[in-house]
């Protein structure tokens, strides 16, 4: 017989071996060309609103992230593969022994990698070219874009990519089956079946005591962060994830033995049924990979929390975006006669604005950060070294700066003649000035005295901006403005306007850029629109995609362990059917094997992320971001899609392999 | 005393169209309740296929196995799997205990199995190690047994939920002379103290010499049958077995 032939039948005959191997590497090369395609894609491209540095900048990303899968996918795949070859050393022993020559038995591993090499790649390219078409889709849903230009391409890149990574990965693989078959004694290889794992007695007695602390590490810091996560400082922050990392390996070193006492020690349900079988297995189990499980649960803690942070954050910018943009366009107009500016360009108002409003601001050395900060100017100076506390601030008068909060939606200020108010979207800095507004720090302006109307700083925006971090507006009342000893200057002209329409707003900034920004700086929202959009676009891809590699990794690791487990237990399920337990019974025993051993770590996984993005949620909120319902409902389906794939997969390997 | 299990006529024939090997051929016998019945007979003969089949393991190509009256052919999905659990109890030669669970384990679920009363589980484990000498090893694990604890344990399991007939296939294969001879021991108490009714097959004379009645199989068909006398001594039946195990390989030197 040939050896392709060989080759070919010993892949049809170990199909359920496979299943899982060959699961794992179609999902590993889906998952590694939808997202190195889905960058190039014309979708992509309309994501970021046609910038080029922004789509350039996510494949970079998304390709620096890729070496990282790569790494992963390729410790995957040579893990998988050993089981497999653990599993044949009988045979490929048997074939030295009927005289076939290593080199040849080699060529059979050969053919072999190139058969499962060759259809992974074929569907899993496939399936990657259709999942990168549907992400494309549901980006433009999550952004809320046009999906008039969609179209269907296939991105080179992407594809060479692909097949680079995977065919190396591909060719480890081979050379290390092929070390194996040549290094090892034909003794070992005849005999390496029967070298099973030897059962790890546990000493429950330890195991109880070890389960007890780590569950009570487990509480005290669910509490800690689930609850008093804001008031945590940094070392404490760091205390609860070393005391957290800790106690899951000892959670899962101990919860074998503990399990096993506290099931035996109730008579009733242990002597009924299966029920110490199952139970013998699970414990057994557990014990002999503690190590691994607690890994895998860890890797599930991430992927979940990845998940629903990266899709809540998109939630966030959505909402956001409405919130900081109330208006088209914004400009700081450095001309003291808007109109004369605007009809000198040829870009009259009444040919581009709906409807706007011009306000003059003014400033004078009365005005400075300095004299607002007051006593706490060292303070800040330690936070910000590279500030200059002189500059000068702008200056509004009260009823203009009401006219604004009018246009933008929001409340009148209210205050009295000897009062003043600072406008400030910029919190570090706000909390420092916060602390003087509190005090009271009186602002002399041309020699009148003016108290804080309010205890705090106005955390709203005046030019629209994506980052918060805007110098701030002095507002004072009109009388102080208005009266012939003012000493401030009106230096420039604050306009908000709506368009008439997309086209005009758009030929008025190309002519503004022209002009430069010694003229004009002018903030819009299309422009924060876009800067939004590809940084969260570039967060939740890179979420996504490491999610789903650990979600992968993670089942996939619990599948070969329960497959090889079931090989070892085979003969105890003939055992099971001489005894006389039904085949339905000894189903169920095995389902419930296979579904405890899926189930336990990420029972573990969900509750370290409850108490995780409560955390997440607390300090989200503190910075303006809430409603993560959301993305929790969406990481779920993720999770049930890919790993409810490989407990099924394994569940029906699992079956063939004990025969019921 | 009634008949407990009743094999009339048993076919078994192994492969395809062209190419059929008969392992049993048209053959017969009864074992009444409380015997202890040796199956003897060279590798090939035909003894663990017919074990195979008493113990629905397998199934006959034509004729009858009868227990109790029932023919187990007749038998089908959950009443096949009550009929194991309540009607036999198995010794296999390389022991099969879950190596997962204690001895005490092993031996209380041929019990739950069946649906027993988790109180008197321990109660009947007791009498039945008791009986067998392993009220030590019950809280171990099979690895840390030697092989004659195992097989006793094997068959404290196979005889705790008094099973219509215990099936016993080789069960000193495995084991050296001294425990093969605690375990046959064991065996004899079992047929002697619960009146447990015993069909072994063994190739191993002085195993058989611990049987009651002894069946020789040769080719698929009974080749001879002893009965151990009333005042016999075990010496002695041990001797016969040895003659007749002579003559059976006689004829085989005369063909040749």
């Amino acid at each position: 017989m040939r050896s392709f032939d060989i080759a070919l039948k010993n892949i049809r005959k170990s199909r359920s071996d496979y299943s899982i191997y060959f699961f794992t590497l179609i999902l590993g090369v889906t998952i590694f060309y939808m997202f190195n395609a889905v960058g190039t894609q014309g979708m992509m491209k309309e994501a970021m609103c046609s910038s080029n540095a922004a789509v350039q900048n996510f494949v970079k990303v998304i390709g620096m992230v890729s070496v990282a899968v790569a790494i992963i996918f390729g410790l995957l795949i040579i893990y998988a593969n050993n089981f497999l070859i653990k599993r044949r050393k009988k045979e490929f022993g048997i074939y030295m022994l009927l005289g076939m020559s290593p080199s040849k038995v080699s060529r059979i591993l050969l053919y072999e990698t190139c058969i499962v090499g060759f259809f992974s790649l074929v569907i899993g390219i496939a399936l990657g070219v259709v999942a990168s078409q549907c992400l494309s889709v549901i980006v433009a849903k999550m952004f809320v874009m046009d999906l008039s230009d969609f179209r269907f391409d296939i991105s080179g890149r992407a594809l060479v990519m692909t097949l680079l990574c995977f065919i190396g990965i591909y060719i480890v693989v081979f050379l290390l089956n092929k070390r194996s078959v040549r290094k090892n004694k034909l003794i070992d290889l005849l005999t390496a079946a029967k070298k099973s794992e030897k059962t790890v007695l546990r000493n429950t007695g330890l195991s109880v005591i070890l389960f007890v602390i780590s569950a009570a590490c487990f509480i005290y810091v669910w509490i800690r962060i689930g609850f008093f996560g804001e008031d945590l400082t940094r070392n404490g922050f760091l205390a609860c994830i070393v005391i957290g990392f800790v106690s899951t390996f000892m959670f899962f070193r101990s919860a074998g033995g503990f399990l096993q006492k506290a099931c035996s020690s109730c008579n009733s349900f242990y002597r009924r049924g299966l029920n110490a079988f199952v139970v013998r297995q699970f414990t057994s189990g557990i014990g002999t990979s503690s190590i691994s499980m607690a890994v895998i649960s860890l890797l599930l803690f991430l992927a979940l929390l990845f998940f629903s942070t990266g899709f809540s954050i998109r939630n966030y910018v959505n909402t956001r975006l409405g919130n900081i943009t109330p208006v088209d366009i914004t400009m700081d107009l450095f001309s003291l006669s808007p109109e004369a500016f605007f009809e000198e360009n040829g870009i009259p108002m009444d040919e581009w604005a709906a409807d706007h409003i011009q306000i003059p601001i003014s400033k004078g050395s009365d005005v400075t950060v300095s004299a607002l900060l007051g006593d706490h100017e060292a303070e800040a100076t330690e936070n910000f070294r590279m500030a200059d506390w002189g500059a000068m601030v702008g200056v509004m008068r009260l009823s203009d700066y009401n006219m604004i909060e009018d246009m933008y939606g929001r409340g009148r200020l209210r205050m009295e003649d000897d009062e003043y108010a600072f406008i400030l979207d910029f919190d570090l800095l706000g909390e420092i000035v916060n602390r003087s507004l509190e005090e009271g720090n009186v602002l002399t302006v041309s020699g009148t005295e003016l108290h804080p109307a309010y205890d705090h700083v106005i955390p709203e925006c005046v030019l629209m901006s994506g980052l918060e971090a805007n110098l701030g507006i002095v507002v004072l009342p009109d009388r102080v403005l208005d009266s012939p000893d003012c000493t401030l200057e009106v230096v420039s002209n604050f306009i908000a306007a709506n368009y008439l329409s997309e086209e005009a707003g758009d030929r008025m900034t190309g002519i503004l850029d022209e002009i430069g920004e010694n003229a004009v700086f002018y903030t819009t929202k299309k422009s924060i629109r876009t800067s939004s959009i590809s940084i969260t676009v570039i967060i939740v891809f890179v979420v996504l995609y490491l999610g789903i590699v650990f979600v992968i990794s993670s089942a996939a690791i619990i599948g070969l362990k329960m497959l090889s487990d079931s090989i070892d237990s085979a003969s105890h399920f003939t055992i099971l059917r001489n005894i006389g337990t039904s085949g339905p019974e000894r189903k169920k025993a095995l389902f419930v094997r296979v579904f405890s051993f899926f189930m336990f770590p990420l029972v573990i996984a969900i509750l370290n992320t409850l108490a995780g993005v409560s955390f997440v949620k607390g300090f989200m909120s503190s910075i303006g971001m809430i409603n993560m319902g959301q993305g929790i409902v969406l990481s779920l389906f993720i999770m049930v899609l890919i790993y409810g794939g490989y407990f099924l997969t394994t569940y029906e390997g699992c079956r063939k392999i004990v025969g019921i | 005393m009634s008949v407990i299990l009743e094999v009339q006529n048993a076919e078994k024939y192994y492969g395809n169209k062209g190419n059929i090997s008969a392992a049993l051929n048209d053959l017969s016998f009864t074992v009444s309740e409380g015997e202890f019945v040796g199956i003897m007979g060279a590798s090939g003969s035909g003894k663990t296929t017919l074990l195979n089949c008493i113990s629905t393991i397998d199934t006959l190509s034509a004729g009858r196995v009868l227990i109790r009256d029932k023919n187990i052919a007749d038998l089908k999905g959950k009443e096949l799997d009550r009929f194991r659990a309540e009607c036999l109890g198995f010794i296999f030669q390389d022991f099969n205990l879950l190596d997962t669970m204690t001895a005490r384990e092993n031996i209380a679920l041929a019990l739950s199995v069946r649906g027993e009363d988790a109180a008197k589980i321990d109660d009947r484990i007791g009498d039945i190690a008791g009986l067998l000498g392993i009220e030590d090893v019950l809280d171990k694990f099979p690895y840390e047994m030697s092989g004659g604890q195992k097989q006793r344990v094997a068959a404290a399991r196979a005889v705790v939920t008094d099973p219509e007939l215990v099936l016993a296939d080789e069960p000193t294969g495995a084991l050296d002379s001294r425990s093969s001879k605690a375990l046959m021991e064991s065996l004899g108490k079992l047929n002697s103290e619960r009146n447990s009714t015993i069909l072994m097959v063994t190739h191993d004379t002085f195993s058989a010499s611990y049987a009651g009645r002894i069946l020789f199989i040769k080719d698929g068909q009974i080749f001879t049958e002893i009965v151990k006398e009333e005042k016999e001594s075990r010496k002695d039946f041990f001797r016969r077995i040895v003659d007749v195990t002579t003559v059976l390989g006689g004829e085989l030197d005369e063909i040749v």
